[in-house]
């Protein structure tokens, strides 16, 4: 009995000291923590209270194309086109599904937003992205974020409990998922990224494709790693995380739209051929049914930008020049008029 | 399963729960269970090697105590210490000897073809427990102790979870005793426990791990480090170790004594040390009277002529390095550790002094002379401890002195505790306080550990030994 009583209280007193010590935390140390291991909560807390609508983006939306005259942002593109209604950003390189459910879970209950707009990036789908090693930045970042005690999600992070794994780990998860993530195309011997993948790499397309050379074959490699899957519905983690971030906006009443990025499809069947291209739509069509079938405004802009608009050529990106990004900021702003989202 | 991880957080408690909800007669299978499966969760097929090894010196053991014949009583401890040592020397050194091997093959047939490092995965704790099981085998075959005849007691003494991975490295008297006597649940183990592990992860998570990203910053770039900051570095590096393998062992004396098992006490305070004699005496002191017993003692000690003195402490100390690891680095920092204790012993170094001026300097050339070496502890070969070295000699014209305050503030704040809790060990120096202080201290050292714990990856540093 005595032990029971003695256990009782320095629970209770932990309890009491956890809450106290919490507090003292918020006042001393957790603003740099954050800064350090999740500042993108930072760029939410900078967001006006009173603003409409948050716009969730990544790279895509703060890239510049050296020489644009423009050098806006999507989402400030998008909020002078909708003068009526104030849209705040929240970005940063590398986000996916999975940062935005973090970032969704944190945006202030006060605050009155008539939609959110999520950045759907393609190629975040594929296995070079679930593995990539910025995981185990967005993952920390991500536990940093949540809605428990900051002090206790902090020592979480000590004791790595979050998706810590090394770059070897993570490279060698990511090569077994190219080899086991098969897809069909019909009239084509490949049935994963390693097969596909190594029949280019030994050169015996060269002769096949008049466009494929030497120095453009390592980009048409780069498109077959990053565009070639089949989206698991059940195991690919971003289906899950977009399906949270569905769930939290439908509780918090927040209308949601999608800005699915468009992609260089136009390259991608140069170098690749139209196969890749039959992969690409199957899963585009997946995305955009599937969503729209949970009320999620989709705005498809993946096959809206030119050629010309894309930036990187030596790497498949959605790094747009100011053209680009207004041909996006355009399509977002006709699917909400057309959603009658502003009013 | 690492001490500072969530798992060990739930896995110490429910232990504990079942240890005491079974009766006295169950409470070793709990235990022996708890420890495999401490150990299965680093790598499951090492297990094989621990029963194998818990086996041989248990039969070893008891044959030694049923054989009278001399002959076949040292045949019988040569098969016990030929395993132990053959399994630490396949799995440690191996390839160490294979690569010195082709290097000396090479230098005498220059068309030699090397052959290839084997790929070894060294079994954590390894050194620990071979040490331990075989000073049981040395004990009984001395008659300093009667041979265990309960197999579990004794597979439990190999393989204790407390102190399988790095220690203490108990003595059979001093543990396996303790297995078998009735565990009572008091509330003065919980807490003495409870204190003892607090302390060591705040020792391990907040000053080690967090003193460890300024060292790996600066063995990062040695020769673009300024000289302040590789010798803020060896420092930091002298009180990393320190705090990351007295945190170890002072939260595996706080499990062990949940379960009412006193371990050996590893550390006291060594870098209030004036001499490095002293140091050895206050550093690992577990394996330093390991080393003393079973080789330093056997070779003559200090009883014999003065060259087979000097033979005794140059082994002892080169073994110890060796002990270490398979590399050059810990022969040297061993080998240098010998000379400075033989010049010591030579010129009455190590002679107490009253004198304050005197034991002021004794001890500054003894924490410069411990910090430099452990450079040569730190350095993954001889060319970067080398570098290291020429670089505190040549950086002074590099600017960007980069002061890190945080883990400077810290290291006061233990620095302050260590020389607190200098006579009795942290738990027992708290006794003496009132409720209110205790409950402040305690305050500092959670809020401490929740939010000022490195972030970095760290596993403990003797865990590769």
């Amino acid at each position: 009995m005595k032990i029971v009583k003695y256990i009782t209280t320095r629970i209770i007193l932990a309890v009491v000291f956890l809450f106290a010590m919490n507090l003292l935390y918020l006042y001393t140390f957790w603003k740099e923590d954050v800064k350090q291991h999740g500042d993108i909560l930072e760029n939410l807390w900078g967001v006006d209270m009173h603003s409409d609508a948050i716009y969730f983006g990544e790279s895509s939306n703060f890239h510049v194309q050296e020489g644009d005259s423009i050098k806006h942002r999507i989402s400030y593109a998008l909020d002078s086109l909708l003068p009526n209604i104030s849209i705040a950003t929240v970005d940063n390189a590398g986000l996916h599904a999975g940062t935005y459910l973090s970032l969704m879970k944190n945006i202030p209950k006060e605050m009155n937003l008539k939609f959110v707009v999520i950045t759907l990036n393609y190629r975040s789908f594929a296995a070079n992205w679930r593995y990539a090693p910025f995981e185990n930045y967005l993952s920390k970042s991500a536990l940093m974020l949540e809605p428990s005690l900051p002090i206790l999600n902090k020592y979480m992070i000590s004791l790595k409990q979050y998706d810590y794994q090394s770059d070897e780990d993570r490279n060698a998860q990511m090569k077994l998922a190219w080899r086991n993530e098969k897809f069909k195309i019909p009239n084509f011997e490949y049935t994963n990224v390693i097969e596909w993948d190594s029949a280019m790499a030994w050169h015996t397309w060269l002769d096949v494709n008049p466009n494929l050379t030497e120095e453009n074959l390592p980009l048409a490699s780069h498109y077959i790693k990053n565009f070639a899957f089949n989206i698991d519905t059940i195991h690919n983690e971003r289906i899950e995380d977009l399906n949270a971030i569905v769930s939290i906006s439908n509780k918090r009443g927040y209308k949601l739209v999608f800005n699915f990025l468009g992609e260089n499809t136009i390259e991608a069947e140069k170098l690749v051929g139209k196969e890749l291209i039959y992969l690409m739509e199957k899963n585009r069509s997946f995305l955009v049914n599937y969503f729209t079938e949970k009320g999620v405004v989709m705005v498809d802009n993946f096959y809206q930008i030119p050629d010309s608009c894309f930036v990187d050529r030596s790497w498949p990106t959605e790094h747009y020049n100011y053209q680009g990004k207004k041909i996006v900021a355009e399509n977002i702003k006709k699917a909400i008029e057309a959603n009658e989202l502003h009013y | 399963m690492i001490f500072n991880s969530l798992e060990y957080i739930l896995f110490l408690p429910l232990v504990f729960v079942l240890f005491y909800w079974f009766r006295h007669k169950f409470r070793v299978f709990i235990l022996l269970a708890a420890s495999y499966y401490f150990y299965i969760s680093w790598n499951p097929v090492f297990i094989l090697l621990i029963i194998l090894s818990t086996l041989i010196d248990y039969g070893a053991g008891l044959l030694l105590e049923k054989t009278s014949s001399n002959s076949t009583r040292r045949l019988l401890l040569g098969i016990s210490i030929c395993a132990n040592l053959g399994f630490l020397f396949f799995f440690k050194y191996f390839n160490f000897a294979l690569e010195n091997v082709n290097e000396v093959m090479l230098a005498v047939k220059g068309s030699y073809q090397p052959i290839e490092a084997w790929d070894i995965i060294l079994p954590v704790g390894i050194s620990f427990y071979t040490f331990q099981t075989m000073s049981y085998t040395i004990d009984v075959y001395n008659g300093k102790i009667k041979a265990e005849k309960n197999l579990p007691y004794f597979a439990l003494y190999v393989c204790f979870f407390p102190q399988l991975v790095a220690g203490p490295i108990e003595r059979y008297n001093n543990l396996l005793p303790q297995f078998k006597e009735k565990a009572q649940l008091v509330i003065q183990n919980i807490s003495h426990g409870g204190r003892l592990i607090l302390y060591g992860l705040f020792m391990k998570m907040v000053i080690a791990d967090n003193l460890g990203v300024f060292v790996d910053s600066v063995y990062g770039d040695i020769a673009g480090a300024s000289s302040l900051n590789l010798l803020i570095g060896s420092v930091f590096y002298s009180f990393q170790i320190y705090c990351d393998f007295h945190g170890y062992t002072t939260i595996a004396i706080g499990s062990a004594k949940l379960f009412n098992v006193n371990l050996s006490e590893n550390f006291r305070t060594p870098y209030l040390s004036n001499s490095i004699t002293e140091f050895w005496r206050n550093w690992h002191i577990t394996l330093t009277t390991w080393f003393r017993d079973y080789i330093y003692y056997p070779l003559g000690g200090n009883r014999g002529t003065l060259l087979k003195w000097v033979l005794a402490i140059l082994t002892v100390f080169v073994v110890s390095g060796i002990w270490h690891g398979a590399k050059w680095t810990f022969i040297f920092w061993g080998f240098f550790h010998a000379l400075f204790v033989l010049f010591e012993k030579i010129v009455r170094w190590d002679k107490p002094s009253t004198n304050v001026f005197l034991k002021a300097i004794k001890w500054g050339v003894t924490f410069t002379l411990v910090t430099a070496l452990w450079v040569f502890f730190r350095s993954p070969d001889m060319d970067t401890a080398t570098l290291y070295f020429k670089s505190i000699a040549s950086n002074w014209d590099i600017e960007g002195i980069d002061l890190p305050v945080e883990p400077f503030i810290l290291l006061g704040l233990f620095v302050v505790s260590d020389i607190l809790t200098r006579k009795k060990n942290f738990s027992l120096s708290l006794d003496n306080i009132p409720f209110v202080g205790r409950g402040a201290i305690y305050f500092v050292l959670i809020f401490l550990l929740l939010s000022r714990s490195a972030t970095d990856i760290n596993p403990f540093i003797y865990f590769q030994f």
